[in-house]
C-alpha cells in the first residue's frame, strides 16, 4: 500500500528527503532476504524471494529522528520494523521500514569497566579490531562478520563458538537505550538511574526480560539504538590482521592460542567430552561440527571442498567431531589447559585428528570463525545457497544426545529424496552459561522449487517430532507471531505473555507485530 | 552472457552486506567500508547484493526501466571491491552482472545522456575525451620518439584517451617514454593515430566500441611487428589484457603495464634508480590495474550438484576472486626508489577504495565521483604521507581535482613521474 501523501511528506521532514524512498527499485531491495522464499512459500504473502513491498524505507541518523519517526507512526497509522543490518529485513505490506545503517559509531570502548557503546550499524568485525587495540573483545553470535552486535544482544538469538568464554548475546547485554513502540526513550539498567552503562538490570528499570528473553523480540517491540556490551579479555595481539591475498588471507595463530580438532568413535563418547569440557571450564571457543561444515570452511571453493569431501580424510579423523580453541594468560595456563584437554580425551576414547592438528592455515580459520564470525557464509550459503534450522534445542547436553541421532534420522527421509545436502551428520552445537545449544542445519537450493517445498515439510515434521519426543523446541516455534497459537500452548504458553507485552508497550500496534506477537484482544 | 545467466546468483544472495565491507581479518574499524556506492547512497541497494535484488526484480517484471533503476544501476564504478569481498566465502558474480545488466539497458535504448553523449563522440572522434581527433599525440612532441608507422620498435607505448588529451599529465606519458627510453629501449607510439581502447564505454553498458577497437588495435600492432604492448593507463590495460579476452578477441601481444614493465627492467639490471626522492607516500591501488587485472579465466559449461544439493561447475569453474591483481610491481618499484618511504593505507589491493572515476561515474555524477576521491584523500592523508601515489590517469585526475575542490594537501603522482625523478 502506497503511503499517503501527507504521511511521506511528514516522515520525509524527519530525515530529510535523501534518506526516505518509496521507489519499488529501492524498495524491493527491502522485500528480499535469506530464506524470504521459505517465508513466501508459507503463504504469508509476496511471490518467490520477495515478501510483500514495504511503504516506505528510511535511513535515520540518531536516535531523536528515531523517535520522531516513530511518533509519526503512531499519529498517523502506520507500522514500522527496524533493523540493524538487514540479513533478516522481514516487514511487509503498509509497514515502514527503519533501515539503521546511518547509525554506525562505537560511542565508547570502556577498557576500565570493560564495556563497549555501539549503535545498531556496527558490525562484529568493527568491534573486535576496535576492542582487541585494548586488549579486550566482545562475544561475537556466528551471523557473520558484518552482522550487528547490537541487533544480537537486543533483538534475535545470540549464539557463538565464543559462548564458552564469553556468554551468549543476551547475557553480554548491559545498559541499553531504547526507542518504545510509542516514541518514548526508556534507558534500562544502570543507564536508566543516571548511573552509566555498567549493568543492565539496575539500578533503574531492568526489563532484560521483556526485552528478548531467550530469542530476542524481533523488532516487534520498538527500535534499539545503543547498548552497552560486556567485553572479555584477549589474548592476541593489539592488531591481529592477515597478510597475502584473497580469498584467505595468511596469518599466524596468537602465540597464547592453541587449536585442537578430535574425532570419537561413538556420539555417546564425544558428549561425554563436551560435557568434560564445559565443566573444566577450558574452552575459549568450542564448535561440534558436522565434517561437511569443516570442508566448507577450510577450502576456497565448493569444489575444493567437494575434493577434501571425497579424500575421506575427515571420515577418518573427525568422525563425531569437535574443535576447540585455548588460550591462556601465560605459556603455564595453556600448558594446563591443554593436559586437561588430553586427560578428557584419554577418559571418553577421543583421538586428536593427526594431520588436520598439522594445518595451520587450519587452525587459524577456527579462530576467524570463532571470534570474527569470519567466512561464516562459505558454510551457510556457498554449498548450496540457504540453510535451515530443523531440530534446535538449548537444553543440557543429555536432551541434545537423544535429539542427535532422531534429527538426523528424521532428515534422511528429506535427504534421500534429494531435498537438501545429504553430509552423513547433522547438529552444530557449542555450550555457553545458559545450555548446550545443538542445531540440525540442513543445507537446499532456495532456486529449486522442491528443495524449498521439502524443507518446509522438514521444518513442520521436524517441529512436531521434536514437541512430541521433547527433543527440543525447533528455533521458529518462539519467533513471529504466526507461530505463536500453534506452537505457544507447548512452550509454557509464553504466547500470551508476549501479547500481553506487545499491548503494553505498543498500545496502537504501530510496531510491526509480525516478529513477535498480536496484542491481546 | 545475458543478465538471464545470474537469475541463480540472485536467488542464492544472502543479503549478508560483506560485499559493503573489507574482509573481516583485514578491516581497519576507522575504513570499514569498501563500496563507494553504498557508503554514500545509504540504501541497499546501492550495494552489489542490492543490485541483485534489482537484477531478479527485473527479470520477474516486479519493477521495469525507471529513472530510479537507471540511478541504482549506474552510481556504481564498478570497482570490484565488492566481487573480491562477495567470493572470498561463495561463488557468485556481482561485477559480472553489474556490467551485464547496463548492457541489457543500453541495448533497451535505457542510457544515461551524459553517457550517450559520450559515445556519440567516441564514435566520430576515437576519444572519450569528446576531443577532436587531431593532435592526440602532441604530448610526445620534442621526444624523438618513433612512430609504429615508421616500424621496427621493441616496445609500443599506449598513452590512451585521458593522457593523450589531459595536457595537465603529459608529463607522466613523457616520463614514461623517457624511462624505457633510459633502459635502453626503442619505443614507439601510434600518436595521433591512436585509438581508444573502448573499456570505458563497455563498462557504460556499450559493446560495440570494443570489439571494434580491439580489432583495429589487433591490425595495428600486427603491422608493425610488435610484441609487446605497455601503457600507463589501468583502464586501457584492463581493456587489452583482461575485456579483449573475454570478448574472444586478444591482442596477440604482451600487454604489459609501465609499473610491471620497469620492475621486470630493474629486476633484470637493466634500469638502476640512483638520485635519492625523500619523501614519504601511499599508494593507491588503481581497481583495473589492483583486483581487475587478474586475467581472464574463460569458462563455459553448467551447474551440477553432488551430494544433492552441493553446488559444482561442470567442468570446474575457476572463478576470479582478485588473488592475482597486480599488486606487488607498483610497491616494488616504489620500494626501489633510493629515499622513498611506502606507508600503506588502510584499504589496499583486493579492498582497496576507489578513486571515484570507474564505471562512467565521472561523466555522469561528477558530485560522487569527487566525494570517493575526497574519501580516499583523507584516508591517505591518515598515513601522514607526504603524497598519494598510483598508477592510472584517471585516478590522478579524479584525485586532483578533488584535492583543487576540497582543500585537501596531499600531493597526488603516478609512480612513473617519481621513478623519473629517480634517474
Ligand atoms: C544465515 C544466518 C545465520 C545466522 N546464524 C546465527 C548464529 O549462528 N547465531 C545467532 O545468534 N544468530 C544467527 N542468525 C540470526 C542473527 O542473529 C541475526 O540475523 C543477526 O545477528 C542480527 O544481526 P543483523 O544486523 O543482521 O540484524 P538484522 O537482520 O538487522 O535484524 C534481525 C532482527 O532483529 C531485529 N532488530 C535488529 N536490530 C534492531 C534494532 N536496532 N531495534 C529493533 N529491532 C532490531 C530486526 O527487526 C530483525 O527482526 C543467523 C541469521 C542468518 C540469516
Ligand atoms: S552480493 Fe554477495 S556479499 Fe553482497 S549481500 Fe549478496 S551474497 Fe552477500
Ligand atoms: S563495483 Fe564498486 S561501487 Fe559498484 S557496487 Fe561494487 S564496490 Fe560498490
Amino acid at each position: 500500500m502506497a503511503l499517503s501523501r501527507d504521511a511521506y511528506v511528514a516522515l520525509r521532514d524527519v530525515v530529510g528527503h535523501e534518506f526516505i524512498s518509496d521507489d519499488p527499485v529501492i524498495l524491493d531491495s527491502y522485500s528480499f532476504y535469506f530464506l524470504s522464499e521459505l517465508i513466501t512459500a508459507l503463504g504469508h504473502g509476496g511471490e518467490k524471494k520477495f515478501i510483500p513491498r514495504p511503504a516506505a524505507v528510511l535511513l535515520p541518523e540518531n536516535t531523536v529522528q528515531v523517535q520522531e519517526i516513530v511518533r509519526v507512526c503512531n499519529r498517523k497509522g502506520l507500522r514500522f520494523h527496524a533493523f540493524s543490518t538487514g540479513v533478516v529485513c522481514e516487514g511487509g505490506e503498509d509497514r515502514i521500514q527503519i533501515d539503521l545503517r546511518r547509525m554506525n559509531r562505537i560511542v565508547d570502548i570502556d577498557a576500565k569497566n570493560k564495556i563497549a557503546v555501539i549503535e545498531p550499524y556496527v558490525s562484529n568485525a568493527r568491534l573486535f579490531h576496535a576492542a582487541i587495540k585494548k586488549g579486550l573483545r566482545a562475544h561475537v553470535h556466528a551471523a557473520g562478520a558484518n552482522t550487528s552486535p547490537l541487533a544480537s544482544a537486543t533483538s534475535v538469538g545470540g549464539e557463538g563458538p565464543d559462548n564458552p568464554s564469553a556468554g551468549y548475546s543476551s547475557r553480554n547485554v548491559l545498559g541499553v537505550e531504547w526507542v518504545l513502540p510509542t516514541g518514548e526513550l526508556l534507558q534500562l539498567g544502570a543507564l536508566g538511574a543516571g548511573a552509566g552503562w555498567f549493568c543492565g538490570d539496575g539500578p533503574g528499570p531492568s526489563l532484560r526480560g521483556m526485552m528478548r528473553g531467550v530469542f530476542g523480540a524481533f523488532g516487534g517491540l520498538g527500535v534499539f539504538t545503543r547498548v552497552a556490551v560486556k567485553l572479555y579479555p584477549w589474548h592476541g595481539p593489539a592488531v591481529f590482521k592477515g597478510h597475502g591475498l584473497p580469498p584467505t588471507y595468511d596469518g599466524e595463530l596468537p602465540a597464547n592460542m592453541r587449536c585442537f580438532f578430535a574425532g570419537f568413535p561413538t556420539s555417546d563418547q564425544m558428549y561425554d567430552a563436551v560435557n568434560a569440557v564445559w565443566e573444566e571450564g577450558i574452552a575459549h571457543t568450542f564448535n561440534r561440527m558436522p565434517r561437511s561444515f569443516l570442508c566448507y570452511a577450510m577450502s576456497d571453493s565448493n569444489e575444493a571442498a567437494w575434493e577434501l569431501w571425497q579424500s575421506g580424510l575427515l571420515d577418518r579423523e573427525l568422525t563425531n567431531g569437535i574443535s576447540l580453541i585455548l588460550a591462556g594468560h601465560s605459556p603455564a595456563e595453556l600448558d594446563y589447559k591443554e593436559k586437561v584437554l588430553h586427560e578428557i580425551l584419554r577418559r571418553t576414547g577421543g583421538r586428536l585428528a593427526e594431520t588436520l592438528q598439522q594445518e595451520p592455515r587450519l587452525a587459524l580459520g577456527v579462530l576467524r570463525t570463532s571470534i570474527l564470525s569470519d567466512h561464516v557464509f562459505r558454510g551457510v550459503s556457498r554449498p548450496s545457497g540457504g540453510i535451515l534450522e530443523g531440530y534446535y534445542l538449548n537444553e543440557s547436553v543429555d536432551v541434545s544426545r537423544l535429539s542427535h541421532d532422531a534429527s538426523y534420522a528424521h532428515t534422511k527421509t528429506y535427504t534421500d529424496q534429494g531435498i537438501c545436502i545429504d553430509n552423513g551428520e547433522t547438529n552444530w552445537g557449542t555450550f555457553s552459561d545458559i545450555a548446550y545449544l545443538s542445531e540440525q542445519i540442513p543445507h537446499f537450493d532456495p532456486r529449486d522449487e522442491k528443495s524449498v517445498q521439502g524443507m518446509l515439510d522438514l521444518l513442520a515434521t521436524s517441529y512436531q517430532k521434536q514437541f512430541e519426543t521433547r527433543s527440543g523446541a525447533g528455533l521458529f516455534a518462539n519467533i513471529g507471531a504466526l507461530m505463536n497459537d500453534t506452537f505457544g500452548p507447548m512452550l509454557s504458553n509464553v504466547h500470551v505473555w508476549k501479547k500481553k507485552i506487545k499491548k503494553a508497550f505498543d498500545p496502537n500496534t504501530a510496531c510491526d507485530p509480525m516478529g513477535y506477537a498480536f496484542p491481546e484482544d | 552472457m545475458a543478465l538471464e545467466d545470474f537469475e541463480a546468483d540472485m536467488m542464492r544472495c544472502s543479503r549478508c552486506s560483506d560485499c559493503k565491507f573489507a574482509p573481516a581479518s583485514q578491516l581497519d574499524e576507522d575504513w570499514p567500508e569498501i563500496c563507494p556506492s553504498i557508503a554514500r547512497y545509504g540504501f541497499h541497494s546501492y550495494s552489489a547484493g542490492g543490485r541483485f535484488v534489482a537484477g531478479l526484480s527485473f527479470l520477474t517484471k516486479r519493477v521495469g526501466y525507471s529513472p530510479e533503476l537507471l540511478d541504482v544501476l549506474y552510481k556504481c564504478q564498478l570497482c570490484g571491491a565488492c566481487d573480491v569481498a562477495c567470493k572470498k566465502d561463495r561463488e557468485l558474480e556481482p561485477l559480472e552482472m553489474m556490467t551485464e545488466f547496463r548492457a541489457h539497458c543500453v541495448r533497451d535504448g535505457q542510457t544515461i545522456p551524459a553517457h550517450a553523449k559520450l559515445i556519440e563522440s567516441l564514435r566520430q572522434n576515437d576519444n572519450m575525451m569528446q576531443r577532436p581527433r587531431a593532435g592526440r599525440g602532441d604530448w610526445a612532441r620534442g621526444l624523438g620518439v618513433r612512430t609504429l608507422a615508421e616500424g621496427n620498435v621493441e616496445v609500443a607505448y599506449h598513452a590512451g584517451c585521458r593522457l593523450s588529451f589531459d595536457s595537465a599529465q603529459w608529463n607522466i606519458a613523457r616520463s614514461a617514454i623517457e624511462v624505457l627510453q633510459r633502459a635502453g629501449l626503442t619505443v614507439g607510439i601510434a600518436g595521433d593515430n591512436e585509438l581508444c581502447c573502448g573499456g570505458r564505454a563497455y563498462e557504460m553498458g556499450y559493446r560495440e566500441p570494443l570489439a571494434h577497437y580491439a580489432d583495429q588495435h589487433r591490425k595495428t600492432l600486427a603491422a608493425a611487428g610488435v610484441k609487446t604492448l605497455v601503457t600507463s593507463c589501468a583502464h586501457c590495460y584492463h581493456a587489452f589484457k583482461i575485456l579483449y579476452h573475454k570478448i574472444g578477441k586478444p591482442l596477440g601481444v604482451d600487454v604489459v603495464h609501465v609499473t610491471e614493465y620497469v620492475d621486470r627492467l630493474m629486476a633484470a639490471g637493466r634500469l638502476e634508480l640512483t638520485t635519492e626522492v625523500p619523501m614519504e607516500v601511499t599508494y593507491h591501488d588503481p581497481c583495473h590495474l589492483g583486483r581487475l587485472a587478474e586475467p581472464w579465466i574463460p569458462w563455459e559449461g553448467e551447474e551440477k550438484k553432488v551430494m544433492n544439493q552441493l553446488v559444482l561447475r561442470d567442468p570446474p569453474k575457476e572463478f576470479r576472486r582478485g588473488t592475482h591483481g597486480v599488486y606487488r610491481a607498483p610497491r616494488q618499484v616504489l620500494e626501489r626508489i633510493p629515499g622513498l618511504r611506502l606507508t600503506e593505507m588502510a584499504r589496499i589491493e583486493g579492498y582497496s577504495w576507489c578513486c571515484g572515476a570507474g564505471g562512467g561515474v565521472r561523466e555522469a555524477y561528477p558530485d560522487f565521483a569527487a566525494w570517493t576521491a575526497r574519501q580516499r584523500l583523507d584516508e591517505a592523508a591518515g598515513t601522514g604521507a607526504d603524497a598519494l601515489v598510483t598508477a592510472c590517469p584517471w585516478c590522478i585526475r579524479s584525485l586532483e581535482d578533488s584535492t583543487r575542490q576540497t582543500g585537501a594537501t596531499i600531493d597526488v603522482y603516478d609512480v612513473i613521474e617519481l621513478v623519473h625523478k629517480a634517474l
